[in-house]
C-alpha cells in the first residue's frame, strides 16, 4: 500500500523539525557547563523524538548540500543563517550524507551530540568533524564523506606505475624483466619435498642458532658489517649485478620458518591477560605529560648549539601551547626544569645556559602573561593551586607584567589567587604593584588595594592612602577593608577620613571600626573628627554620642574639660541639640576612668541646676557601679 | 580440483557488511553469559542479569522480526552477514569455549522470534554445562541433536559456511582495488608529509587522519588485501612505501590487539612519521646504494631525535602529534634502552606505539632490503631473526602477534609448490597458517595467461604444499605485476 502524500508530507516536516531541534541541543549543548541539567533535559526529548521517527522507518538517510539537507530527494532542511547552519556544518567537512539507523538509542544521540560539542568548541576549528565522528564509533549513525573527490588528487590507481621502477636491468641492477630463461631456473633447482619434521611430539624442532643472531642482523644497530652472524648458505639474497652466483646456492631449508608451527606463538590466557593489562596501560596516555618527558630528553640529546637552541625553541612553542589550553600543571614543569637545566649548564655551557635564560625570561614577559589571562579566563577549571604554582616560576622581574594582570582575570578563584601571589611577592617591590593604584578600571584599584592592604607596612599603607578619596565607592570600601586589621597610626588616621565618606554606610563602618581601637592615635583621631565641622553635619547624634563616649574613655582625666564645658553652658531655650550634647558629655562622664572624674561629678551633683544635678547624680552613679561595683 | 574459499563476506555493498557496536556488543554479551553460566548456576543473580542484558540486546538488533544468528567463521564472527570484530579483550576465555565448538562441528547459533527469556537460560546452561573432550565429542553431538528448544537452533560449520554467501569474483575485485586505492593515498600521504616538512609547509592533518581511517577500515575488513601490496619492493623510491607499509603493519597489529578506533587513528598517524626525522638527513646518506659505514651510521641515528623534533615543531600539539613524536623518537630504543638514542633523563620503556611500530619498520626494512640493509630476506627468515631478538629488541607479546598476524607465508608472497607451480600468497588462513589462499601465476611450463585462485586448505589441494618462498626478482618474475592485477 503506497504512502498518501499527506503522509509523506508530514514525514518530511518531521524530519525538518527533528533536525533544526538537532541543531538547538547541539548549540545549547555546546554552550552551557556540562553540570548544567538543561542540555541533558533537551538531549532526552530530543531521542524521544528521534526514536519515535525512526520507528516510523526503517532508516532516515539525509544527503547533505552546501546548505540545505535532503530527505528522499526532498529538502527537509535549509541553512537560513549563519548561526542556523546545519547543513554547512556537515557540507564543510566533506560529509555528503548521514543516517540515522533503526538501532539507534538514546545514550547513541547524546554521544553524537557530544561529538559535535566538542567540535565546536576545539580551539581554532583545528579538529575535523567526519574524522571524529568515524573515531567516535557511534551506533545507528552512518557517515559518507567525499574521500573520493578530497583525495582524489590521490588517485593513482592509473599512475602506479609512477611510483615503480621503469629502468632496465642494465641501468639498475635491482630491476629485472620478465626472463624466461631465469624463470625456469626456478625449477632446475629441484622442488624438495615438504622436509618438516613433526617428530614424536607433533612439534617443529627450532634450529640451535635462533639463540642470537646477532645485533648485526638487525637493520637499526650500529654495525658496519650487517653480514655478521649471517650464514650466506641460509638464505639465499639478492645482491644485484655483482652477485651472479646466487642462483648456485640451495634454496631455503623449510625448517626456518619452523619455529612458526610451535604452540608458543599461541598467546596463552596469561598472555592475553598481559596483551588487555598493556592496552589499559596505554589508555592511561597523557598527552602533555609525555611530550614534557621527550623534551627533557631531547634537551638533553642534543650535541651542537643549533640543535639545542631549536630544541629549545619548540619547548618555548609547547610551554605556550600548554599554557593555551590551560595544563598549567605541564607548563610549570617544564619550565621548572629548564632552570634545572640551566642551573646544570651553568658551569660547562655558559652559551647555552644563557640562551635558556633568554627562553626561560620570555615566559614573564607582558605578552605571555596575557596569553595567561586569556587561558584562564577560557579555563574557569583551572584551579586556584595550580595557578599559584604557574605564578611561582616568576620573580620580580615579572612581577610588572604580572601586576598588570589585575584587571584581567574573570573568574574570582583566578584574581585571589593572583592577589595572594601578589601579595607575598610584592612585599620588597611595592611600587611596582602600587603602579595599578593610578589605572582608570576601579577594579584594577580595588585589587591593588587589596593586595597593598594584605603587605600592610608603611610603605603599603602610603599607598593605600591615595585611594581614600577614590570616585570608586568599592575602591573606598576595599581600603577600609584593608586597614580594618591594620592598627597603625596612618590605617588610624585613614580610618578617620573615611568617617567622613560622602558615603552614609562607610561612614558608619568606619566609626565602627575606629571606636573599637584603644591607641594614643585612635585618641587623637576622635579629638580631631570632634574638632571637625563635618561631625555635625555629617554623623547623627548618636554618633556623636559614641564618638565622644569614646573619646572620654580614652583620654582620661585630660578631657574632663572639654566635656564640662559641654555641660555648664545654660539653654534657656531648652535647644534639643544642646540637651543631647549635655546628655552626651554626661554619658561620657560616666566612662571615663580618671579619679578626678568622680570629683568632678560630686561636684556637678550638688548643682544649684537641676538639670545638671540630676544628670550628674545618675553619671556618678553609673561611674560608681562601673569602677566599683557599687552605688 | 580447486575450490573457490568463501571468504567471509557478503555481496552486498562493502560499507554494509561491517557490523556496528551494536552487533559487537550482541556477541560479547553472548560470551559474558556463555562463560558466567559455567561457573555459577541458573538461579545466579549475575546471570540472570547478563541473560537479560543480552535479551535487550537482541531486542535492539532484531529488526522487522527477523532471526538473528551468531555465527564464527575462520576467526570472524557475524551476527547474520554482518562481520563484526571481538577484541582480544572478550577473546579471554571465549576462546576455549570456540575450541569446544569447533570440536562439536558447531560454527554458529540462531536465535528466534520465538525466543524466550527461559528458553535462552536453560539453552546457556545447557551448552555450557557440556564437558567438552575428544572422546566424548560423539555422545555430546546426540545430546545437543536431541535438545530441542524453541527459538534456538545450533548451526553446524557446513551451515554457516553455506549460508554466507560466497565470495563472488566481482567482490573479490572491487575490494583489491578498494584496498589498491587506499594504499596509494596513504602512500600519496606519505610522500605529501615528506615534500611538506622538507619545505617546512603546513602539514594538512585532516587529509593525513582520514586516510589513515580508510586504511583501518579496510584493515578491520580484511587485512590481507593491504599486506599484500606492502609485498610490493620495486619503487623508485622506496621512503614512502616503507611509511606506508610500517603503517599498513602497524594498524594491522593494532586491530588484532583490539584497539580503540581513536588510538588506531593515532597509531597509523605515528606510523606514517614514524621516519620523517629521515627528512633532515643528507639526501646522499639517505639513498647511498652501499652499505652504510660508521659515520653513516652515525648520522643515522640522529632520526629519530629529528624526527620528534620535526612533528613537534610543525604539527600543533595534540595526541596525535605527541603519540607521533614519541613514536618517532622511541621507534629504535629496543625494549631493553640498548638501541638509541641512548635516553638521558629517564630510562623510560618504549611506549606501546612505538613497540608495535618498532615491530612493523625492522620486518619491512628487513624483507624489503631498501632501507638500510641492501639485501632483502625472506619474510620467514625475517621473523626468525626478530624472534631471536624478542625480550631485547622487541616485545615478546607484541612479537608474537604480530607473527600470528603476518603468518608464514604473508600475503604478497611468492612461493614455489610441490606441484612444480609457482603461486602468490593471496590471504593467509588462520585455521591453518601453512596452507593459504594464492593465485597459480606459472608451473614449469611457463607462466599462465590467467591466474589460477586456489584455497591451499581445501581438502582436493592436499596434493598442493609449499615448498619454499621465492624472490622473484631472482627469477625474472615482478610480485607488483599479480598484486595490482584483478
Amino acid at each position: 500500500m503506497t504512502e498518501s502524500p499527506s503522509t509523506h508530507t508530514a514525514q518530511r516536516l518531521a524530519i525538518g523539525h527533528f533536525l533544526r531541534d538537532l541543531l538547538k541541543v547541539i548549540k545549547v549543548v555546546a554552550t552551557y557547563p556540562p553540570n548544567n541539567p538543561l542540555p541533558n533535559t533537551l538531549k532526552q526529548r530530543l531521542a524521544t523524538d528521534l526514536l519515535t521517527l525512526l520507528d516510523e522507518h526503517d532508516e532516515i538517510r539525509i544527503t547533505v548540500e552546501a546548505d540545505k539537507l535532503n530527505w528522499e530527494h526532498e529538502v527537509v532542511y535549509f541553512d537560513r543563517s549563519r548561526d542556523e547552519a546545519l547543513a554547512a556544518l556537515f557540507f564543510h567537512t566533506g560529509i555528503t550524507s548521514f543516517a540515522f539507523m533503526p538501532t539507534m538509542t538514546a545514550s547513541d544521540l547524546s554521544r553524537l551530540i557530544d561529538v559535535f560539542r566538542d567540535y565546536l568548541n576545539s580551539a581554532g576549528r583545528s579538529s575535523d568533524l567526519a574524522a571524529e565522528l568515524w573515531e567516535a564509533n557511534i551506533g545507528g549513525f552512518e557517515i559518507e564523506t567525499v574521500e573520493d573527490i578530497s583525495l582524489s588528487i590521490y588517485d593513482d590507481e592509473f599512475d602506479i606505475e609512477a611510483y615503480l621502477r621503469r629502468s632496465t636491468d642494465d641501468a639498475d641492477p635491482d630491476v629485472v624483466d620478465s626472463d624466461v630463461q631465469r624463470y625456469l631456473d626456478l625449477f632446475r633447482e629441484g622442488i624438495v619435498q615438504n622436509e618438516i619434521d613433526l617428530g614424536d611430539s607433533g612439534q617443529i624442532e627450532t634450529q640451535d642458532d635462533d639463540e642470537d643472531p646477532g645485533q648485526d642482523s638487525d637493520p637499526s644497530c650500529g654495525s658496519a658489517d650487517s653480514n655478521a652472524g649471517l650464514s650466506l648458505t641460509d638464505v639465499p639474497t639478492v645482491t644485484g649485478a655483482h652477485d651472479r652466483s646466487v642462483s648456485s646456492q640451495k634454496p631455503s631449508p623449510v625448517h626456518d620458518t619452523t619455529l612458526i608451527f610451535n604452540d608458543q606463538i599461541s598467546l596463552s590466557e596469561e598472555e592475553r591477560r598481559q596483551v588487555v593489562a598493556l592496552l589499559a596501560q596505554d589508555a592511561g596516555f597523557d598527552p602533555a605529560e609525555s611530550t614534557v618527558a621527550l623534551l627533557k630528553e631531547m634537551l638533553n640529546q642534543e650535541i651542537e648549539y643549533g640543535g639545542f637552541c631549536e630544541s629549545l625553541k619548540i619547548t618555548e612553542k609547547i610551554t605556550s601551547g600548554l599554557i593555551e589550553t590551560g595544563d598549567l600543571l605541564q607548563a610549570t614543569r617544564l619550565i621548572g626544569y629548564l632552570d634545572e637545566l640551566r642551573s646544570a649548564l651553568a658551569a660547562t655551557r655558559q652559551l647555552w645556559s644563557e640562551k635558556i635564560s633568554e627562553v626561560r625570561d620570555g615566559f614573564g614577559s607582558a605578552n605571555r602573561m596575557r596569553h595567561l589571562a586569556d587561558a584562564l579566563n577560557r579555563h574557569s577549571q583551572i584551579g586556584a593551586e595550580e595557578l599559584k604554582r604557574y605564578l611561582g616560576n616568576f620573580g620580580w622581574q615579572s612581577l610588572s607584567a604580572i601586576t598588570d594582570l589585575l584587571g584581567d582575570f574573570n573568574h574570582r578563584h583566578h584574581r585571589e589567587t593572583l592577589c595572594d601571589f601578589l601579595a607575598a611577592a610584592g612585599k620588597n617591590n611595592i611600587d611596582i604593584v602600587a603602579r595599578t593604584l593610578y589605572d582608570k578600571r576601579w577594579f584594577v584599584v580595588r585589587n591593588s588595594v587589596m593586595i597593598l592592604g594584605r603587605i600592610g607596612d608603611d610603605k603599603s599603607l602610603a599607598h593605600i592612602r591615595r585611594a581614600v578619596n577614590h570616585e570608586e565607592l568599592r575602591v573606598r570600601r576595599e581600603v577600609l577593608v584593608a586597614i580594618r586589621s591594620n592598627l597603625s597610626k596612618t590605617a588610624t588616621a585613614m580610618l578617620r577620613e573615611l568617617v567622613f565618606d560622602s558615603d552614609e554606610r562607610l561612614r558608619g563602618d568606619a566609626l565602627k571600626t575606629l571606636l573599637g581601637r584603644r591607641s594614643d592615635s585612635a585618641f587623637e583621631a576622635l579629638a580631631d573628627i570632634l574638632d571637625d565641622p563635618r561631625t555635625t553635619q555629617l554623623l547623627s547624634l548618636g554618633q556623636q554620642r559614641q564618638i565622644l563616649i569614646a573619646y572620654s574613655a580614652l583620654g582620661g582625666k585630660d578631657v574632663l574639660g572639654y566635656l564640662k564645658a559641654m555641660i555648664i553652658p545654660v539653654n534657656p531655650l531648652g535647644n534639643h541639640t544642646l540637651k543631647e550634647r549635655r546628655m552626651s558629655a554626661f554619658l561620657a562622664l560616666a566612662e571615663n576612668s580618671s579619679p578626678e572624674t568622680e570629683e568632678l561629678l560630686t561636684g556637678l551633683s550638688s548643682s544649684w541646676r537641676r538639670d545638671i544635678r540630676r544628670q550628674a547624680r545618675l553619671a556618678l552613679t553609673a561611674w560608681r557601679q562601673r569602677r566599683f561595683g557599687y552605688e | 580440483m580447486s575450490k573457490t574459499t568463501p571468504i567471509d563476506y557478503s555481496h552486498l555493498d562493502l560499507m554494509r557488511v561491517l557490523g556496528g557496536p551494536e552487533e559487537e556488543r550482541l556477541v560479547n554479551a553472548f560470551f559474558v553469559m556463555y562463560k558466567t553460566a559455567r561457573i555459577v548456576d541458573a538461579t545466579n543473580a549475575m546471570f540472570a542479569r547478563q541473560a537479560d542484558a543480552f535479551m535487550e540486546r537482541l531486542q535492539v538488533l532484531r529488526i522487522e522480526r527477523r532471526d538473528l544468528a551468531i555465527k564464527r567463521v575462520s576467526r570472524r564472527f557475524f551476527v547474520n552477514d554482518r562481520m563484526v570484530r571481538f577484541n582480544e579483550a572478550g577473546n579471554i576465555g571465549a576462546d576455549a569455549i570456540l575450541e569446544e565448538w569447533r570440536l562439536l562441528g558447531l560454527a554458529g547459533v540462531r536465535f528466534s522470534s520465538q525466543l524466550t527469556r527461559q528458553n535462552l537460560i536453560d539453552f546457556v546452561v545447557f551448552i555450557a554445562g557440556l564437558k567438552v573432550t575428544p572422546d566424548s565429542v560423539d555422545e555430546l553431538s546426540g545430546r545437543i541433536r536431541s535438545c530441542m528448544l524453541e527459538g534456538i537452533e545450533l548451526l553446524s560449520v557446513q551451515q554457516v559456511e553455506e549460508e554466507l554467501p560466497a565470495f563472488s569474483d566481482a567482490v573479490r575485485t572491487r575490494f583489491r582495488r578498494s584496498a589498491r586505492e587506499t594504499f596509494f593515498r596513504a602512500m600519496a600521504v606519505a610522500e605529501d608529509i615528506i615534500a611538506s616538512t622538507s619545505r617546512g609547509r603546513e602539514l594538512n592533518m585532516s587529509r593525513t587522519r582520514r586516510v589513515v581511517q580508510g586504511l583501518i577500515e579496510h584493515i578491520l575488513k580484511d587485512e590481507s588485501s593491504l599486506i599484500e601490496l606492502t609485498a610490493i619492493r620495486d619503487y623508485d623510491d622506496y621512503t614512502y612505501a616503507h611509511s606506508t607499509n610500517v603503517c599498513v603493519y602497524a594498524l594491522t597489529l593494532g586491530v588484532q590487539l583490539g584497539l580503540d578506533r581513536p588510538r588506531l587513528s593515532q597509531l597509523g598517524f605515528s606510523a606514517l612519521f614514524h621516519d620523517v626525522g629521515k627528512v633532515k638527513l643528507p639526501e646522499d646518506l639517505i639513498r647511498k646504494p652501499a652499505r652504510f659505514d660508521e659515520n653513516d651510521w652515525l648520522q643515522m641515528k640522529q632520526h629519530p631525535l629529528l624526527g620528534a623534533k620535526t612533528i613537534l615543531r610543525h604539527i600543533d600539539h595534540d595526541v596525535y602529534a605527541a603519540r607521533a613524536a614519541r613514536s618517532a623518537f622511541e621507534h629504535h630504543i629496543n625494549i631493553d634502552l640498548s638501541g638509541y638514542p641512548q635516553l638521558v633523563v629517564e630510562q623510560r620503556r618504549p611506549n606501546l606505539f612505538a613497540r608495535i611500530i618498532s615491530i612493523a619498520d625492522t620486518f619491512d626494512a628487513l624483507t624489503s632490503g631498501r632501507v638500510y640493509m641492501k639485501e632483502s630476506i625472506t619474510p620467514a627468515e625475517a621473523m626468525r631473526r626478530m624472534h631471536g631478538q624478542t625480550g631485547r629488541k622487541y616485545d615478546p607479546l607484541l612479537l608474537k602477534l604480530f607473527v600470528d598476524m603476518i603468518g608464514i607465508y604473508p600475503p604478497g608472497s611468492m612461493v614455489l609448490l610441490s606441484t612444480r607451480e609457482v603461486a602468490l600468497v593471496v590471504s593467509h588462513s588462520k585455521d591453518d597458517m601453512a596452507r593459504p589462499f594464492v593465485r597459480i601465476i606459472g608451473n614449469d611450463k611457463g607462466l599462465l595467461e590467467i591466474p589460477e585462485w586456489v584455497d591451499l586448505s581445501h581438502p582436493d589441494n592436499a596434493r598442493r604444499q609449499i615448498v619454499r618462498i621465492i624472490d622473484p626478482r631472482k627469477y625474472g618474475l615482478r610480485a607488483s605485476d599479480y598484486i595490482l592485477s584483478d
